[in-house]
């Protein structure tokens, strides 16, 4: 509907007070960018609006969306005011609220041609993550805003990473081995920040005898594996998997690819940006076929004692 | 200036110290003046007598604590649901039970206007045999114009190719909730908000549209007088200067025959702010327009398999359990809201979600005791008996959506509850019986507004299919009306006003054809309804 190139969208997400307001004030401070920013206040405990700096060129506060429950059409009027923005703004950021699955704001963004879907970040906070987790009520909300992130960015971690942010970073990575995960703020956390979305998500009718059936499964090996054996590995997998994507670093080279498979098509390249330290394989698939899943995990020593998980997305 | 003196063949006053009358008396601003039978009616001696009710019987006029403005204006869009359904002017539109039927009747539609897009609406694939609804069925409605169908939940749209091309989706198109067919082309589905706002802008729909507006605030009295309601919620409103003030200008029209409760949505505003609004809202009420409560909502529905539920989760299906607020933030906002005495309203489907609301409001009571608060849960469907427990400890109110034990009570049974479960569901006689003070619901437009129909599923908890749910659970034909007079007026603190049929109290009534205990508790949807006498005014359904 516009001329214009499309206007890029930022999701940050991450639970109660895990710092993404911090993260976004930090952001507006030191980019050179007009940002836009929504914030999904909700009714959180902060007054996000209020806290975001005033540097902002507009803030637009979006409330909720979904019509079953509230009948209110806040989601598409937030949407619409930001493209109608679009002359004024560079970039737009969404700060999600704490409870926001961040699929849910991506499709918006992913999907609308005036919209361009950037990384999704996922704002954790060491010190309470394991906890989050194990909350029954939250857990899985906690669980899938890592899932659905390109970046995990470690709040309060500036310092020497310490004990709980090597815990945490692990916790991260087997929930999502394919996110680049940072630290700081610095110029290739802004970098990671720009780089394209990659969506992990699968869409069937419902009733679609496979629509319950998608399993996601995580692979992490400390040791390189050979490139052509590898690939011949996925490939052989590739007619059960719906979709992988991770980082490899493969046997005799310095730095890690970025390996992804969408419609049977397995695609090696440069990462956009450097997804950090970590072991050589970092993979997550989903497939429907669970059994291919666990197999082709069984060919990938995980250095974590703890299994891979696999179950219903 | 007169008193109306009204006869009628019964008057069931919902009142215990006269619960039966043949004659009420109202002055002429609607209030009532008298109850009773002739003799009573002799102290006034400026009366006008009126016998147009003289066959009919009058309740008190029924009170809906929980629907949506939105029954008034999604009639813009065409019918195609399942069920047969009464327009707000009165049209009744039959089931549509083949996707043959579907196409015609958007043909039809669309050959009524000339141009512009071809919009249905309450579509449910699960009661059409054969193959599902596809852009290909949707192409033989129009090649020309967008054709959008919403399905029920409005959470799916089917759309045909011209609507697609609109939003730029394609073959090779590989985006969550854009649905293709296994050879990679569209197949017309677009699941959730993201993928349908591309089409849905350029169509030049959008959900903000069904919200407002004067037209629907019309249709929607007009429903509402066709079922017998003089009194029903708007229980969720972003409730901005403009709304309100279109709500009071439109509500303040003459012979505007509702008294309309809009609820501020708790959403719309960091918590801080929500009490200021909340307040400064209640000042700005009026005799039809009541202000000044708050909705919250936690999670979605269950038959959308986002409701949260407790451990062992759903029956069948996969669990996409959404909290619209973080239990944490939730026991914040209870707080603050309770400590300024602010009435809340909770909307919790599953049961890890109304355990999350009482959790909350024990924290908040706990903090600081607020008499008579009636915070009510709403919906409340699954709810065991431990939390019923617990809620009447903390002295709440239970607004039961009675409704879907009809419309979904099949699809609870089979596939999302089970049969355990699909029985305990909105238990009106545990409730009852705990003491917890109780309404029942519609939230229209999800399933039709009709109070009579409500109490007829708390009656019998019977189903589409004629399976009964939880035999036990059943309440009285006394209790039903009850619990759509007095029991829904309490949730919204206007039983002083209104609800019953006593001196001293708005003169809002529904007329009815048929005396309900002559027709007894099972054929209670069977009643027929005249219209209501809103205000001391008689309206007829289908007069405006």
């Amino acid at each position: 509907m516009s001329a214009r190139a499309p206007l890029p969208v930022n999701v940050i997400c991450g639970y109660l007070g895990a710092g993404k307001t911090t993260l976004l004030n930090r952001l507006l401070t030191e980019s050179k960018e007009r940002i836009i920013v929504m914030v999904n206040d909700f009714g959180d405990i902060a007054v996000d609006a209020a806290l975001v700096s005033a540097r902002s060129a507009d803030t637009i506060q979006l409330s909720n969306g979904c019509i079953c429950c509230s009948m209110a059409g806040g989601m598409f009027d937030a949407f619409e005011r930001a493209l109608s923005l679009r002359e004024a703004a560079d970039r737009l950021v969404i700060e999600a609220s704490g409870v926001a699955e961040p699929a849910r704001l991506t499709a918006f963004a992913r999907a609308e041609p005036d919209l361009d879907c950037r990384s999704v970040v996922v704002v954790v906070d060491p010190f309470t993550l394991g906890q989050r987790l194990q909350d029954d009520r939250i857990g899985g909300v906690v669980r899938r805003q890592i899932e659905g992130a390109d970046v995990a960015y470690l709040s309060r971690s500036d310092r020497k990473p310490d004990e709980q942010s090597r815990k945490a970073r692990a916790r991260v990575m087997l929930t999502n081995p394919s996110s680049a995960i940072h630290y700081s703020m610095g110029k290739a956390f802004l970098n990671a920040m720009d780089a394209p979305h990659v969506d992990m998500t699968v869409s069937t009718l419902p009733g679609d005898a496979h629509a319950d059936l998608f399993s996601r499964a995580t692979v992490l090996q400390d040791d390189a594996p050979e490139r052509e054996g590898f690939l011949d590995r996925l490939r052989a997998a590739a007619l059960s998997l719906h979709r992988a994507k991770g980082f490899v670093r493969f046997a005799s080279e310095d730095a890690p690819s970025l390996v992804q498979l969408a419609g049977g098509e397995i695609t090696v390249c440069k990462p956009p940006n450097d997804p950090g330290p970590g072991p050589a394989v970092r993979l997550v698939l989903i497939g429907t076929d669970d059994a291919a899943l666990r197999r082709f995990q069984s060919e990938h020593v995980t250095s974590d004692p703890q299994p891979a998980r696999s179950g219903t997305i | 200036m007169p008193t109306t003196v009204y006869s009628a063949r019964r008057i069931i006053t919902m009142d215990p110290t006269r619960p039966v009358a043949t004659h009420v008396a109202v002055s002429v601003d609607g209030t009532i003046l008298g109850v009773g039978t002739p003799n009573d009616m002799s102290h006034w001696t400026d009366t006008v007598r009126d016998d147009r009710f003289a066959d009919k019987v009058l309740m008190p006029g029924f009170v809906e604590g929980h629907a949506h403005l939105m029954e008034g204006s999604i009639w813009e869009y065409t019918y195609l649901g399942h069920f047969g359904r009464i327009a707000p002017d009165g049209h009744h539109w039959p089931g549509v039970g083949t996707t043959e039927a579907l196409i015609s009747r958007l043909q039809e539609c669309a050959s009524v206007a000339p141009d512009g897009p071809v919009v249905g609406w309450g579509f449910d694939p699960l009661f059409v045999p054969g193959e599902r609804l596809t852009r290909q069925h949707l192409d033989q409605v129009s090649q020309e114009r967008p054709v959008i169908v919403f399905h029920s939940n409005m959470h799916l749209i089917t759309a045909n190719s011209v609507a697609m091309d609109l939003a730029g989706y394609g073959c090779g198109t590989d985006l969550p909730g854009v649905i293709r067919n296994t050879d990679g082309s569209l197949h017309g589905e677009l699941h959730e908000m993201g993928a349908m706002f591309p089409v849905m802008r350029r169509i030049g729909t959008s959900f903000r549209q069904l919200t407002g507006g004067r037209d629907a605030i019309w249709n929607f009295a007009r429903s509402a007088c066709r079922t017998g309601v003089t009194t029903s919620t708007d229980l969720l409103n972003e409730l901005g200067d403009d709304a309100v003030d279109e709500l009071r200008s439109v509500t303040g029209e003459e012979g505007f025959p509702l008294r309309l409760v809009p609820m501020l949505s708790a959403m719309s505003m960091p918590t801080a702010q929500l009490t200021d609004r909340a307040k400064v809202l209640a000042a700005r009420s009026t005799d039809r327009l009541r202000l000044g409560g708050v909705k919250i909502v936690t999670d979605g529905s269950i038959q959308g398999f986002t409701a949260q539920m407790k451990t062992p989760g759903y029956y069948r299906g996969t669990a996409q359990g959404i909290w619209n607020i973080a239990p944490d933030a939730l026991r914040t906002m209870a707080t603050y809201l309770n400590r300024a005495g602010i009435q809340m309203h909770i909307h919790v489907n599953g049961d890890a979600a109304s355990l999350a609301a009482i959790e909350a409001l024990e924290a908040a009571l706990s903090e600081q005791y607020l008499p008579d608060h009636r915070h009510t849960l709403q919906h409340c469907q699954m709810a065991d008996q431990a939390q019923l427990r617990r809620a009447a400890a903390l002295g709440c109110c239970v607004n039961f959506f009675a409704n879907h034990l009809y419309y979904f009570g099949d699809k609870h049974h089979d596939i999302t509850m089970g049969p355990e479960r699909a029985n305990r569901m909105n238990p009106c006689r545990s409730a009852l019986d705990l003491g917890l003070p109780l309404a029942i619901h519609s939230d229209a437009p999800v399933t039709p507004l009709g109070p009579l129909f409500t109490a007829w599923c708390a009656v019998n908890r019977l189903t589409d299919s004629g399976r009964r749910l939880g035999a036990a659970e059943r309440i009285t034909l006394d209790e039903a009306l009850h619990a759509i007079t007095l029991g829904a007026a309490f949730t919204l603190k206007l039983d002083g006003e209104v609800g019953s049929i006593e001196v001293g109290k708005r003169a809002d009534f529904a007329v009815l054809e048929d005396d309900p205990y002559e027709m007894g508790g099972e054929a209670l949807k069977d009643v027929g309804v005249w219209g209501t006498v809103s205000g001391g005014r008689a309206i007829e359904a289908g007069s405006f």
